[in-house]
């Protein structure tokens, strides 16, 4: 009977002991939970960032001033969430964890649009050059006309649809300067493609003009 | 009778004389000199010339200039942008175009 009694109360001791252990388990398990996903959250905003500064370093097209401004932002940013990276190692304890990542994903949400706004950037930079360049392509295209009419006057129509495509041009170099100034970013993409169909066509036919006289 | 002779004489000389001049001032051609005679041969030639002159200066623009901006694109030799120039333009469009392929503003972080 004493044997059966010493064995109960092991038992409930060895319960009570288990049972005591799982809160601080549960914890361990919380916290670790959390850092590993406050850290991927971290390296996946880094990387993010790595691949937009990437996208606007290796393009040769934009100028090197708007690379370096652009590139300084995007590095100030991932400069930021890797020493929030450090601070989650370095922390103990559940609370302050927990704390940290309110203050992470706050910043994160205070600062979503710096690669928007940085890729915008770049956009209304090659926006611009396409637009003077779209410029100069149509005054060029307005003197060689010029002569075309005068020496070429028996290919009258198709000079005529040369000057058609141009005013379309002159119509979609109009709508890039306007989004360039609204830095609205999908329309300045839709003109400049445009803008770079439409100077095809154009040369196109200016080529078989000067073949043809 | 011999000075009514003599006065009859004079009379005619400067009537003769008035017409002579007369006759020269109105005549046709009297500042080319004492023929009066037109020579439309050198009018016809000088016309013909101002014609020729007229139809070549038809292919000379004189509003067409290079400018600084295209000047970089086009034959600098010559006054008129050239095809080849209008290509590069147009190929400097295309390579825009593309190099806008990969810049999205749409992603957050």
């Amino acid at each position: 009977m004493k044997i059966y009694k010493k064995a109960s109360l092991m038992a409930v001791f060895s319960i009570l002991l288990v049972l005591s252990m799982f809160p601080a388990s549960s914890a361990e398990m919380n916290y670790d939970r959390l850092k590993t996903n406050t850290l991927a959250m971290l390296d996946n905003s880094i990387n993010r960032i790595e691949n937009a500064k990437n996208t606007i370093s290796n393009n040769p097209k934009i100028d090197e001033a708007t690379k370096t401004n652009t590139i300084a932002n995007l590095t100030a940013m991932q400069e930021k969430l890797e020493n929030y990276k450090t601070e989650v190692e370095a922390t103990t304890t559940i609370v302050d964890l927990r704390n940290l990542n309110t203050e992470i994903i706050k910043y994160l949400v205070d600062n979503r649009d710096i690669i928007r706004n940085n890729v915008r950037m770049a956009l209304i930079n090659l926006g611009q050059k396409v637009a003077d360049k779209a410029d100069d392509f149509i005054n060029d295209v307005e003197k060689l006309l010029k002569v075309m009419k005068v020496s070429c006057n028996e290919q009258t129509s198709q000079i005529t649809e040369v000057e058609a495509q141009l005013n379309e041009l002159q119509t979609s170099l109009t709508s890039l300067e306007t989004a360039i100034t609204e830095k609205d970013s999908a329309t300045i993409k839709s003109q400049v493609r445009k803008i770079s169909q439409l100077s095809k066509s154009i040369y196109e036919d200016m080529k078989s003009i000067e073949q043809a006289c | 009778m011999k000075k009514t002779y003599i006065i009859v004489a004079i009379i005619l000389i400067i009537i003769f004389g008035l017409f002579a001049v007369y006759k020269n001032k109105n005549s046709p051609g009297s500042d080319n000199g004492a023929s009066g005679k037109i020579d439309v041969s050198g009018l016809d030639s000088l016309s013909k010339d101002l014609n020729s002159l007229g139809s070549s200066m038809d292919s000379l623009n004189d509003d067409v200039e290079l400018d600084s901006a295209g000047s970089s694109s086009s034959d600098s030799s010559s006054e008129t942008p050239s095809l080849s120039g209008l290509e590069s333009s147009q190929n400097d469009l295309a390579a825009y175009d593309s190099s806008m392929g990969g810049l999205n503003d749409n992603e957050d972080l």
